[in-house]
């Protein structure tokens, strides 16, 4: 299943294939170490989903529903 | 600043850069603004094996690279650009968290292909050793320089740090020839070329001139392609890169340990209900903590003033000199004094919330509801800053990268409880609870705190109804591994924030003492009795002018004279008190100044009729006044220069204290 990280179920492990977006977002997503072919994974979503937790290895980052979007991922079977 | 060495600590946010600061200068750094930086910019000498060298060591703000166009970035850039414009750049040193190299090494890479003189510091290497130790000379061998790992909890390999930065800095150019080839190289210039803007082609021209003998002055390098944005494909490579040498250097598989135990924390202080219950708790005995464990040192500091102004004062209380040490220095200064163990519990639970990773967490909850009303999860940070003092908190307020998000922060900014008026309220709840037990004021001045934090959180709502919307805002953090503070850097850096707020009191609380007492005590009149001298002084006269504004929130001349003072600095209303309380109010027995603690000259003083000067209502009405009022100048500078706007800083000054008035006089109204 294609679709973007917002659209992720939780605990559900999928493949970055795409940064969209204004140069800020993907930059700061680039330097936090999120690039194509990363491994992520929401782990929770707070405050009636306005922000996600998410794992990247064994790191876990925070991020706003509307930078979620802006992934796209891929979810590995 | 000095033209002396820099050595520059660069880092990502959490990296671990204050503590060996701290570790390195051993705290003895001056504070200083960058000019057009986002946050402070430390600097201090470097001390080794207790020697202090020339160099001094400079620590920046956090961020991921150079690259970064965040508002961090730029204090980076700057202080960087300086200093090899300057010539003065010894060299850097690089802090990546030894748990979190795979994503941080890229920062490495850009440094190196700069061509700048770079050494590694990884910090966090005691907790990644435990899981996975590395094989350091080969990570000094792929990466080029040399690598050095620091435990931050004891300070251990900062010696060697130093060590390997003298050997390596040394002779070293300030920036090598080497570095045009590597620039050239690096693919800059070929990013540069295909911009749109003629403004770059035209910054490259200098770039012909500007060689010295020691290499090439980067001032006449182009600095906005120097630290230009990388391209994707660039950074993927470097990413991928950054994980083979991670893994190569491995010498074990990471087993996740404390990982682990920092997910299964989280999974209840991160819970969506449990998650804001224990924030409350935290905040909640965070901030009654502040009363009751400065409790026994207060009360130790106040009777000891109170001792030694009784014992001048025997020494012939006619006396001008004696009279003016023991009522107006000691009693000004004492009422001062007795207040900074608050302050430092104050700054000494901000670090250790911050130090722990806990901070983090609260901001991440936050978020969500904070989103809603205009604010960032960012803005926990400003907020809590101000806590402690809202100039800083004002320019932490930088971090937010949206304009709207960080106006509205910077508005609502002087609602927190700053410590300068926790003087204030500890004198006025002191008061209120007199010879009651400490947990009442203690939980009392919890709620103020807290009731500080929603009326800021109601403000940004109804700012939030009114301004534009901003699609720029965005919150992206990591959340770092659980850890025990260091305990040396939470206490020197606690001691640190609280001398500078002595510092930056003492001067001003000196010199109104000094004009309270002159203007209580002249011109003289001998032939009168001393309550009649003081209604006829300077002070007495002016009070009595104003009077009739202070009368509607139960105050006389005397706290009248004190709130206006509190505009300079809202701590001096208390040694103002102080000395206007000791030089208006006598015993009657023996016709002496009071000389109690100030909370008990509180208790006797008298209005003109006869009737206490202070009630619960005009307690009431007082901290109602300090809750909502913004004395301080200084914010209104500082916002002014943070917004670029009059009208921004004017219509904040204006309302906040028409509302504090009319909040005092209402409160007053009501309660009597």
């Amino acid at each position: 299943m294609t679709c973007s990280l917002k659209d992720l179920p939780e605990k559900v492990q999928a493949r970055v294939i795409d940064l969209q977006g204004e140069l800020f977002t993907t930059q700061h997503l680039m330097d936090m170490g999120i690039r194509n072919n990363t491994v992520i994974k929401v782990i929770r979503k707070l405050f009636f989903g306005s922000n996600y937790i998410i794992e990247i290895g064994n790191e876990h980052l925070v991020l706003r529903k509307h930078v979620a979007q802006c992934l796209k991922v891929t979810t590995l079977f | 600043m000095s033209k002396s060495d820099y050595l520059i600590l660069i880092g990502p946010p959490n990296s671990g850069k204050t503590t060996l600061f701290n570790w390195i200068t051993g705290y003895k750094k001056q504070t200083v603004n960058y000019p057009g930086s986002t946050v402070d910019l430390s600097f201090g000498l470097v001390r080794q094996k207790k020697a202090i060298s020339s160099w001094t060591l400079v620590d920046t703000p956090g961020v991921y690279s150079l690259s970064s166009p965040s508002s961090e970035g730029e204090v980076t850039k700057n202080i960087l650009k300086e200093a090899i414009k300057n010539k003065n750049l010894r060299g850097i040193v690089l802090v990546l968290d030894a748990t979190r190299l795979k994503r941080q090494m890229v920062f490495a890479f850009q440094l190196k292909e700069l061509g700048l003189p770079v050494i590694l510091a990884l910090s966090m290497y005691d907790i990644q050793k435990q899981e996975s130790p590395f094989d350091l000379s080969t990570l000094s061998k792929q990466l080029g320089i040399p690598v050095c790992p620091i435990e931050g909890l004891l300070g251990g390999g900062v010696f060697q740090l130093l060590d390997a930065a003298s050997i390596h800095f040394k002779d070293r150019p300030m920036f090598p020839a080497s570095a045009r080839t590597r620039f050239e190289n690096s693919g800059f210039k070929e990013l540069a070329a295909k911009r749109k803007k003629p403004k770059s082609t035209k910054k490259l021209a200098p770039m012909k001139t500007g060689i010295t003998s020691y290499g090439h002055k980067i001032s006449s390098l182009p600095s906005d392609i120097l630290f230009s944005t990388w391209s994707k494909k660039k950074q993927e490579e470097y990413l991928k890169k950054a994980k083979k040498i991670v893994d190569k250097v491995s010498i074990q598989k990471a087993t996740d340990k404390i990982g682990k135990r920092t997910r299964k924390v989280d999974s209840w202080l991160l819970h969506p209900v449990f998650g804001f219950v224990f924030l409350s708790l935290i905040l909640f005995t965070f901030f009654s903590g502040i009363f009751w464990i400065a409790q026994p040192f207060m009360h130790f500091i106040d009777s000891s003033f109170s001792w030694g102004a009784d014992k001048i004062l025997n020494l012939g209380e006619n006396r001008f000199i004696w009279n003016f040490i023991a009522n107006g220095v000691l009693t000004g200064f004492g009422a001062f004094l007795v207040f900074v163990p608050q302050v430092f519990i104050l700054f000494l639970g901000l670090y250790l919330l911050e130090d722990s990773g806990y901070l983090s967490r609260a901001v991440t909850l936050v978020d969500g509801p904070f989103s809603r009303i205009g604010l960032s999860g960012k803005s926990l940070f400003p907020f809590l800053s101000a806590f402690a003092c809202a100039i800083p908190a004002t320019l932490s307020a930088r971090s937010i990268s949206s304009k709207r998000e960080r106006w509205i922060t910077i508005f609502v900014l002087p609602f927190m409880t700053c410590s300068a008026r926790l003087p204030v309220y500890a004198l006025l709840l002191g008061f209120l609870f007199y010879e009651s037990s400490a947990w009442k004021p203690g939980l009392i001045m919890s709620l103020i705190y807290l009731l500080s934090l929603l009326l800021g959180i109601l403000a940004s709502g109804i700012l939030n109804i009114f301004l534009k919307s901003d699609k720029s805002s965005s919150f992206l953090m990591e959340l770092p591994l659980y850890r025990r503070p260091v305990l040396f850097s939470v206490f020197l850096s606690s001691w640190s924030r609280t001398k500078h707020f002595i510092r930056k009191a003492g001067p001003v609380i000196f010199t109104f003492t000094l004009i309270m007492w002159i203007t209580t005590h002249f011109p003289r009149y001998p032939d009168l009795r001393p309550e009649e001298q003081i209604q006829k002084s300077y002070a007495g006269q002016f009070g009595q002018m104003i009077e009739p504004v202070f009368k509607h929130i139960g105050g006389d001349w005397r706290v009248g004279v004190s709130l206006l003072s509190a505009f300079v600095a809202r701590e001096v209303f208390v040694p103002v008190l102080a000395v206007t309380l000791k030089n208006t109010e006598f015993e009657e027995s023996t016709g002496k100044a009071f000389q109690s603690p100030l909370t008990e000259t509180m208790q006797k003083a008298r209005l003109a009729d006869g009737r206490p000067l202070f009630s619960t209502a005009s307690i009431l009405a007082l901290l109602v006044f300090f809750m909502l009022s913004l004395q301080c100048l200084s914010t209104t500078g500082i916002a002014y220069k943070e917004t670029g706007s009059w009208r921004f800083a004017a219509f904040q000054l204006i309302s906040f204290n028409v509302l504090a008035y009319m909040g005092a006089v209402l409160s007053y109204i009501l309660l009597s």
